[in-house]
């Protein structure tokens, strides 16, 4: 996973809140070998008026799949897996659909989080079963002392309508945030089909919700935190193109709590959560799927003054469902459990091992271990490179869908295997005010026993239905590479690329298929290439931002395919500073070329359109 | 329209059959008729699409009428027929009925008002007459306000709608009459074939033939009588001037929804698909005589076999490749006798069926 670093605008955050809070334990840091990346306060915050989908899409390596418009289904894979490959989430809680098995990147906005750290590969495998792929941290932000507020309004086409507020205060021992959204788009763009135009119908989407965080200093080293985050997302589901009588209908209601407490104490951190979730879905306002779950997370970390470093975990989860289409309302116990250990032989070398066992009711997981290295080859004030080597198991157990669906369940099933192997070279020089970052990775992934949907016939209902099967292999070859130029004079300049190559063939001949064999999984773009460009000039700031992503197959032997895309984006900000406060306001164009494209097959997209950005923040305790 | 299709072919069938019998590198299907491949896509993504397939010239064209008309489909096709000069076509997730040149694809019309689900098409020289399925009810799992819709073939508008009590899905128009098969629904199977008069393009009841349950697929024999399949395992013969029901066939291996059933040129052969099911899943395709109805074992067996179609000396045989990816059409040769494979095809997803113009 590469990813493009902060646009630089040059004091876009100074009245934000905290600057980000990006590691929470050694964990993020010690496995050695691959490379995390940071969406940080500044990308994020561009984003405000966006859900996640936008923000990955336009400036990371992901493959987004989106139906159609803002507001639409959109899911999320890593270097060639598919979306169920991804885990996503927030304090500790897998935030995926229990029964589905992914996440829904367009349900999460932006604007109640101030970073995310993105995971590819082997070391997401420390945060339980499910990400073969990788995985998606969503970070808080944490109130400094005083009071802020952040107001935020945006203003666009296509019926584009975001209203957001935020209040934090923090003193002594007690801090707060508060936040609230509401993000509204019609989507009624233009659509041409049969040689005429029409708009966009049933397309428009309600993302709304609120989200607190209350911090509690116990002691010096006791902190309580308790969070809670109410997500709605009301939204009609955009047709296939020239679909003019579709009323389908989705509504999500999230209800996610969750309670830390964190004592740290000679050199050792002590971690304990539990969080309640509660998962809504209605489909055509009558079709619901209810998941309730529990979950209990314990871990110790140990630091032995930087020679080696030992974290242990275990979290333990009681997911019960109330579906449709199961065959009565049922429960499932998993628990996840691991161990890593860091070693610091040499300074330039740092060494690491893990070993992850999960049990899940009713799925027999098997032991996974995995490790790496780094090795710094050169480190000095101006220049630091680094090479490092990661090898790693992982497992995706099957979906609570695939265990209990009524027709077509498998509760037969085994999990998915992924062996990760990964090499990675990083460059960085700095003269004077110049600094260029070269980062690449090369990566292999091998998945066996995969899941796939099949036709099997039903003695039962004497029906052909659709059952899952552990059938399909996959090997995954893949490269990234990205390269960022920043100029931190004090007019501020900016240019980054980032490349994806993934090489993802399906070795198994599904369905009997010889036609399948060795041909890219559907959906899985070989190429993707983002850039972006920024210049900061004063309190103006200019940004321009391509994104391109390759024609993707439709279907397994490679025939069928929708063509590739490229989508210019260019926005203007000025900065106003008075008093306490900042004042930001930006004119964004998206899809400047106007460019009709489709991401996923048949689903419409929209043409350039245009938006206008309001950000308000006041601090009684920052200045300029 | 089938029965003038048939008559049309008629001698060509002959004369080919003929030269492939003195040239075997001749072509097995009359040289005047090409193939059209009804590809029915996958149901999520909509991307149905129409194959053609030239004999003569050997040359194949995937989407054709994506390449004349510069849009696909858009959506899933689940029955077309050739009437008068026109390809009429009921797809789904988007619920309308295309009608395009039958020689070239051009798309001349597409109906979507009044359409929910439709299924099946027939038509006379003024209308068509497409079988609706209704709206699905998530909470009966069965399909709401079923019903029959006439389109005027002049206006390409909705003549009128008959409403239905049950599930409709094959429409047959003969002898100034409309049958129509009602399927029912899962757990409540019909058990009648309707038979309307058509009264300034509104269908009117004028008897109903009971039949085993489920009835699916028709097909006319060469006396212009009915043979239809049952979803419940029975092929039943209809006298199409009594209207009654002259022999029932039981016991017959079938799919158990969605029959594929077809009859060879001459109007005297049926060949229909079935699954042999748990544990083996294989496809099999079965004849019978219509002269001389006697049950034998499967003609030709496989897997993931979707679509069935008769031309000339060549059996055609659609197969899905488990809806994974495009799939192909197999082409057999001697389907009265010991058929044999002698060609293998590209084709779109999901070959359900075939058209021959």
């Amino acid at each position: 996973m590469c990813l493009v670093d902060s646009i630089a605008f040059a004091q876009s955050d100074t009245l934000m809140l905290e600057p980000i809070q990006v590691v929470e334990s050694f964990l993020a840091s010690s496995d050695a070998g691959i490379q995390s990346d940071v969406l940080d306060k500044e990308i994020v915050s561009q984003y405000a008026g966006n859900s996640f989908s936008e923000l990955l899409q336009e400036n990371t390596g992901v493959y987004i799949r989106k139906y159609g418009g803002e507001g639409q289904l959109s899911s999320v894979s890593f270097r060639g897996t598919t979306p169920n490959h991804t885990i996503v989430s927030w304090q500790g809680i897998d935030i995926n659909s229990q029964t589905l098995g992914q996440s829904d990147m367009s349900s999460i906005p932006s604007f109640v989080f101030e970073s995310a750290e993105i995971y590819a590969g082997g070391r997401s495998t420390l945060f339980g079963g499910g990400n073969i792929g990788g995985s998606i941290s969503l970070k808080n932000a944490k109130p400094q002392d005083g009071i802020s507020v952040g107001l935020y309004q945006e203003f666009g086409s296509f019926g584009r309508f975001m209203t957001g507020v935020k209040l934090a205060q923090g003193k002594n021992k007690f801090s707060y945030m508060l936040a609230g959204y509401r993000n509204t788009i019609q989507n009624d763009f233009k659509v041409n089909y049969r040689r005429t135009v029409y708009n966009q119908n049933n397309a428009d989407s309600q993302l709304q919700g609120v989200k607190a965080t209350i911090y509690y200093n116990l002691n010096s080293s006791q902190k309580l935190e308790m969070d809670l985050w109410y997500n709605q997302h009301n939204r009609s589901l955009q047709p296939i193109i020239g679909d003019l009588t579709n009323e389908d209908h989705l509504l999500d209601n999230n209800i996610r709590v969750n309670i830390s407490h964190r004592w740290s104490f000679a050199s050792s951190l002590l971690k304990s959560s539990f969080a309640h979730v509660r998962d809504y879905q209605t489909y055509n306002y009558s079709s619901e799927t209810n998941l309730t779950r529990d979950i209990v997370d314990f871990s110790y970390d140990y630091y032995s003054k930087g020679i080696w470093n030992i974290s242990i975990g275990s979290k333990t989860q009681v997911a019960r469902t109330a579906v449709e289409s199961y065959d009565g309302d049922t429960s499932q116990w998993k628990t996840d459990n691991f161990m890593l250990i860091s070693l610091v032989p040499l300074s330039k070398v740092n060494i690491s091992a893990k070993i992850q066992k999960s049990w899940i009711e009713g799925v027999n997981v098997p032991f996974l271990i995995g490790g790496g290295i780094d090795y710094k080859i050169v480190k000095n004030s101006e220049t630091a490179v680094t090479v490092g080597l990661n090898l790693s198991e992982s497992f995706r157990a099957p979906t609570l869908n695939d265990l209990l669906w009524n027709p077509g369940g498998n509760p037969d099933l085994t999990p998915e295997n992924g062996f990760h192997s990964e090499v990675h070279y990083n460059f960085v020089l700095r003269k004077s005010e110049h600094e260029l970052k070269l980062k690449s990775n090369f990566y292999q992934t091998k998945i066996s026993d995969m899941i796939q949907w099949l036709p099997q016939f039903d003695d039962n209902s004497n029906q052909s239905v659709w059952s899952p099967q552990n059938v399909q292999k996959v090997r995954i070859r893949g490269f990234e590479s990205s390269v960022i130029y920043t100029n931190h004079k004090r007019n501020k300049h900016y240019i980054s690329g980032t490349y994806t190559y993934n090489d993802s063939r399906n070795r198994f001949p599904v369905g009997g298929n010889e036609n399948t064999i060795d041909k890219q999984l559907a959906y899985v773009p070989f190429h993707k290439f983002i850039a972006k460009g920024s210049t900061s000039i004063q309190n103006w700031s200019f940004v321009l931002g391509f994104q391109y992503t390759g024609k993707r197959f439709t279907e397994a032997s490679n025939t069928l395919y929708v063509e590739g895309f490229g989508i210019l984006n260019a926005t203007i900000k000025k900065e106003i500073y008075f008093l306490k406060s900042q004042l930001l306001i930006a004119f964004e164009i998206d899809n400047l070329t106007n460019k009709d494209y489709q991401n996923y097959e048949l689903r419409a997209t929209p043409g350039r359109g245009y938006t206008i950005k309001i950000n308000y923040n006041f601090s009684n305790t920052i200045l300029k | 329209m089938k029965l003038n299709r048939i008559q049309f072919l008629l001698p060509f069938l002959a004369l080919s059959l003929f030269i492939s019998c003195n040239e075997s590198d001749e072509p097995i299907i009359d040289p005047i008729a090409s193939v059209i491949v009804i590809n029915e896509g996958n149901f999520s993504a909509a991307n149905g699409s129409f194959d053609s397939y030239d004999e003569l010239s050997k040359e194949y064209s995937a989407s054709v009428f994506q390449s004349t008309n510069n849009f696909p489909v858009g959506s899933t096709i689940q029955n077309a027929i050739i009437a008068g000069n026109f390809i009429m076509s009921t797809t789904n997730a988007v619920d309308k009925v295309e009608f395009m040149d039958k020689e070239t694809f051009d798309s001349k019309a597409t109906v979507t008002s009044g359409m929910k689900t439709p299924f099946g098409i027939a038509a006379n020289e003024e209308y068509a007459f497409v079988t609706n399925w209704g709206t699905f009810n998530n909470d009966t799992f069965v399909y709401d306000d079923p019903s029959i819709v006439t389109i005027d073939l002049e206006t390409f508008e909705v003549a009128s709608t008959f409403a239905l009590s049950m599930q409709p899905q094959h429409a047959l128009y003969i002898k100034n009459r409309l049958y129509v098969s009602n399927i029912g629904s899962f757990g409540a199977a019909g058990t009648s074939i309707s038979v309307y008069e058509i009264v300034e393009g509104t269908p009117q009841i004028e008897k109903t033939i009971a039949v085993q349950a489920g009835p699916d697929k028709m097909v006319l024999d060469a006396n212009n009588n009915i043979w239809v399949i049952c979803t419940s395992g029975a092929l039943v013969h209809i006298d199409t001037d009594s209207d009654e029901v002259v022999n029932t066939i039981q016991d017959v291996p079938v799919l158990g929804f969605n029959e594929k059933l077809t009859i060879d040129p001459s109007g005297d052969n049926l060949f229909w698909m079935a699954s042999s099911g748990f544990p083996d899943y294989n496809s099999a395709i079965y004849n019978i005589s219509t002269t001389n109805p006697v049950l034998g074992e499967a003609i030709i067996e496989g897997t993931n076999f979707h679509g069935i179609g008769v031309s000339g000396n060549a059996l055609f045989v659609g197969n899905h490749a488990a809806y994974q990816s495009v799939g192909s059409v197999l082409l057999y040769t001697d389907y009265l006798s010991t058929p044999v494979l002698i060609e293998t095809y590209p084709a779109g997803l999901a070959p359900n069926g075939f058209l021959f113009r």
